[in-house]
């Protein structure tokens, strides 16, 4: 009779762990089929529905009952009614349906569980063949408890619980709204509530494959722009454009400022906002601090607004960081040759973002185009702006907020939030292609950003 | 008793200025002028005619008649004169343009201003405002659009005049303030404080840019102030109008226009960087009392986009819809951004700016 051995059951252990990751993913993303079961009942009330009004009608054909009659009077309007609901009820499958995002990663998600038990494997053939010692062999298990798998478990539970909070509305739409930018960007990315990434075992970076995260309590309209610096790496990824900026070798640090300036240039003075008043922390050294950050998003900035509202913004935020910074006793970028480096990369980053042909870049023109309408009625001064953009609405929630005479009455600011979110119109439901492909669309053609995108394409 | 030679030249000029009277009364072609202007006029020529009718009572005063001639008639005759000459001159195909583009300009500043009187429009050899008839002189042969600001600028000389007190038609805060300061230049400082509260900085930028002259930038004359203290008074009245905006964000979009002509101005002269202390009084005592006194919508608007209209402009294609400020504000956004472009795309410029300032003119020509 074998030997309880403890090595061997927590490599067994370990592998059921990661099976049953994959079978949750595989779970997560069958939580549509729940819903075309309800489609399937709405369906079998519609045609019942149908059958009765049948009925009637080949009944008043055939008889002559006038007390029959009167009834059928009265029922009618009851069907009619029952109707009504049925259709409700549909749109808001529908609604339900378009909130819930297809998890477009579970094929990253397979093959991390994968790798983990092929590594599994691997240990135990090694084990078995001698080639392993079992000092190695504990060694691998923590090695692979320790890193790999517990990464795997603590985005994947994160991931679960976005999903939850999504699905559910929970989260304020504003991952909905992360998509609509994402998406308005032409960025492959989905977003999805979570845990703060200090908090989440120093995942800070971490990017479930094409699922952006937002970091609890990132859940408010304000925070929204935040997700330009990560479309910003989604595009360093992805479009060859970027090279020239990155250069040989970059580091971190080259690409996030890389990130930083497309967020500025994509989001306009919502980055800035975002970024300057809500997250950048004045005197807090780092490489690059932000300090220097703060320099680039707002150097590309005032590359791309001439005057008007945008650049009023920009000068505001610019006055109150840089009052936060004196007070920090920081130097803002004292060293002139780091500021003609710097200079030159804004310059530079500002040319090679203007070759992105999917988007225009948000400068005072694509302002007045996405910007002004929103403003108007989020302050009262005009109706509607239905059919806006995130863009255009994000930008004029940050400068509704900044024109108020008191920027700290947190009851005027939520009012604002929430007729943002009221603007931005009911939950919508995903575009065709998106249903068929379970991915968000990408590039010019998709059919939100072609009204802006393409009349200055190829600038 | 007066000799019939006497009463015969009295007569004259009696018949002179009744054909005036009957000349403007028949144009039917002067310009946008209200009723007002027209009443002013004929008011100011039944006086004259009073005069001389006085004069044949009294005997042969001859030098009565020579001092009436020259010091009260003549005047009247050339106002006249000068009207009837921007009349026809807004006929004349080179003229139009600009006669149409300036007063679709003053009347919208007028109206927004609410001193409720229309302003007359005609040339001379430079800007200059003519209190009697309420005229404002363009400069001739400028024809383009670079010098409108300058008009503005005329027009508030009109707008301190006529400008009322809220709930009181008769009161007239401006004439009162300048008396009490006693500053024979200060009314100067208020047209200039007018036109900059109307145009922003396309008002300063044209001064700057057409106007002041590198080597007289401290020379004051009897009539106006220096260029540096006149341009530091504007710098200072887009910060006070900055310090009085509604919300923070239309007061960074002053402090921004205002900090563009500090450091304009500070590199054309170098003789200082910030407004001096009179000046920022001053600046804050006029710009208060256009905010007390004046619409709300005269204040010029730092935060309406205007990049529409400015490509609109250098293209040449025919601009969004847009008020008369909005054009001359775009135009000159457009010249500070391209300031060593050749004269023949500013006359491009100007053109579109015209054309926009003249829609029905643009549809003409489009037709």
């Amino acid at each position: 009779m074998p030997r309880l051995d403890l090595l061997a059951v927590r490599l067994a252990d370990l592998r059921e762990d990661v099976g049953k990751v994959k079978r949750v993913a595989k779970l997560a993303e069958s939580r549509h089929s729940r819903l075309d079961g309800l489609r399937s009942v709405r369906k079998e009330v519609r045609d019942g529905l149908l059958d009765a009004r049948q009925m009637i009608f080949d009944f008043r054909r055939g008889g002559d009952a006038p007390e029959l009659e009167l009834l059928l009077g009265d029922l009618e309007p009851l069907l009619a009614d029952l109707e009504r609901k049925v259709a409700r009820a549909g749109v808001v499958l529908d609604q339900l349906d378009g909130s819930m995002i297809r998890l477009m990663n579970t094929d990253d998600v397979s093959r991390r569980c994968d790798e983990i038990l092929r590594s599994i494997d691997t240990v135990e053939a090694d084990l078995r063949a001698g080639a392993l010692d079992r000092p190695a062999a504990w060694s691998a298990l923590d090695r692979l408890t320790d890193t790999d798998c517990r990464r795997l478990f603590v985005d994947y539970v994160d991931m679960l619980g976005g999903l939850t909070l999504r699905d559910t509305g929970l989260d304020d739409r504003v991952s909905e709204l992360t998509d609509g930018l994402l998406e308005e960007l032409t960025a492959p990315l989905r977003a999805v509530p979570a845990r703060p990434a200090d908090l989440a075992g120093g995942a800070g970076d971490y990017s479930a494959g094409s699922l952006v995260m937002l970091w609890f309590p990132e859940w408010t309209i304000w925070d929204v722009p935040l997700f330009g610096h990560e479309a910003g790496l989604a595009w360093l990824r992805s479009s060859p454009l970027a090279e020239g900026l990155l250069g040989p070798a970059a580091g971190p640090a080259r690409r996030g400022l890389v990130a930083d300036a497309y967020g500025a240039y994509a989001l306009g003075p919502a980055y800035a906002c975002s970024v300057l008043l809500l997250r950048m922390r004045p005197g807090v050294a780092g490489e690059p601090s932000d300090v220097e950050r703060a320099y680039v998003i707002l150097g590309v900035l005032r590359a791309l607004t001439g005057d008007g509202m945008s650049a009023a913004v920009v000068d505001l935020v610019a006055e109150c960081w840089h009052g936060a910074v004196a007070e920090r006793g920081v130097a803002a970028v004292a060293d002139p040759a780091r500021r003609a480096e710097l200079d030159a990369f804004v310059v530079a980053a500002c040319a090679t973002l203007r070759n992105i042909t999917s988007f225009r870049g948000f400068d005072s023109a694509q302002w007045e185009v996405e910007a002004t309408e929103p403003f108007a009625a989020l302050t009262g001064e005009s109706g509607s702006a239905r059919g806006a953009t995130v863009r255009g609405l994000l930008n004029a929630a940050w400068a509704a907020r900044m024109s108020l005479p008191d920027p700290h009455d947190v009851a005027v600011i939520q009012e604002i939030a929430d007729a943002a979110r009221a603007l931005w119109g009911p939950r919508r439901a995903p575009l065709p292609r998106e249903r068929l492909t379970g991915r968000p669309a990408q590039g010019p053609q998709t059919t939100r950003t072609g009204g802006y995108g393409l009349p200055f394409q190829g600038r | 008793m007066t000799s019939p030679w006497f009463a015969t030249q009295v007569w004259q000029e009696i018949t002179e200025l009744e054909q005036v009277g009957e000349a403007l009364r028949h144009e039917e072609r002067l310009g946008t002028t209200t009723a007002a202007v027209r009443d002013d006029f004929a008011l100011l020529l039944r006086d004259r005619v009073r005069d001389l009718q006085e004069l044949l009572t009294a005997g042969d005063d001859w030098a009565g008649l020579d001092l009436l001639r020259t010091r009260r008639i003549a005047p009247v005759k050339a106002a006249a004169l000068a009207v009837l000459e921007g009349i026809l001159l807004r006929e004349h195909p080179f003229y139009r343009g600009i006669t149409v583009a300036a007063e679709a300009l003053l009347d919208a500043l007028v109206d927004a201003t609410g001193v409720g009187r229309g302003v007359l429009l005609s040339v001379a050899d430079g800007e200059r405002f003519e209190r009697m008839a309420g005229m404002v002189r363009m400069r001739f042969p400028d024809v383009g659009v670079w010098g409108l600001p300058i008009l503005v600028h005329e027009l508030g000389h009109l707008v301190a005049d006529a400008l009322p007190e809220p709930g009181d038609r008769n009161a007239r805060p401006v004439l009162i303030h300048l008396d009490r300061e006693d500053d024979r230049l200060l009314g100067e400082l208020f047209a200039d404080v007018f036109a900059t509260y109307a145009l922003g900085p396309a008002y300063p930028c044209a001064v700057m840019t057409l106007r002041a002259r590198p080597d007289r930038f401290d020379d004051a004359t009897p009539t106006h102030p220096s260029w540096d203290r006149r341009v530091w008074t504007m710098v200072a009245s887009l910060r006070a109008i900055a310090d009085q905006a509604a919300d923070p964000l239309r007061a960074a979009g002053h402090r921004r226009a205002a900090d563009q002509v500090a450091q304009r101005w500070s590199t054309m002269n170098g003789l200082g960087t910030e407004p001096p202390k009179l000046a920022e009084r001053q600046a804050r005592d006029l710009v208060d009392l256009l905010d007390r006194n004046a619409h709300e919508r005269l204040r010029f608007d730092p935060l309406a986009g205007r990049d529409a209209l400015v490509a609109a402009l250098e293209t040449g294609t025919l601009p969004p819809r847009s008020g008369p400020v909005a054009v001359v504000a775009a135009a000159w956004r457009w010249r500070l951004a391209n300031p060593d472009v050749p004269p023949a795309r500013l006359g491009r410029v100007s053109a579109a700016a015209l054309r926009a300032l003249d829609p029905e003119g643009a549809a003409d020509a489009a037709a």
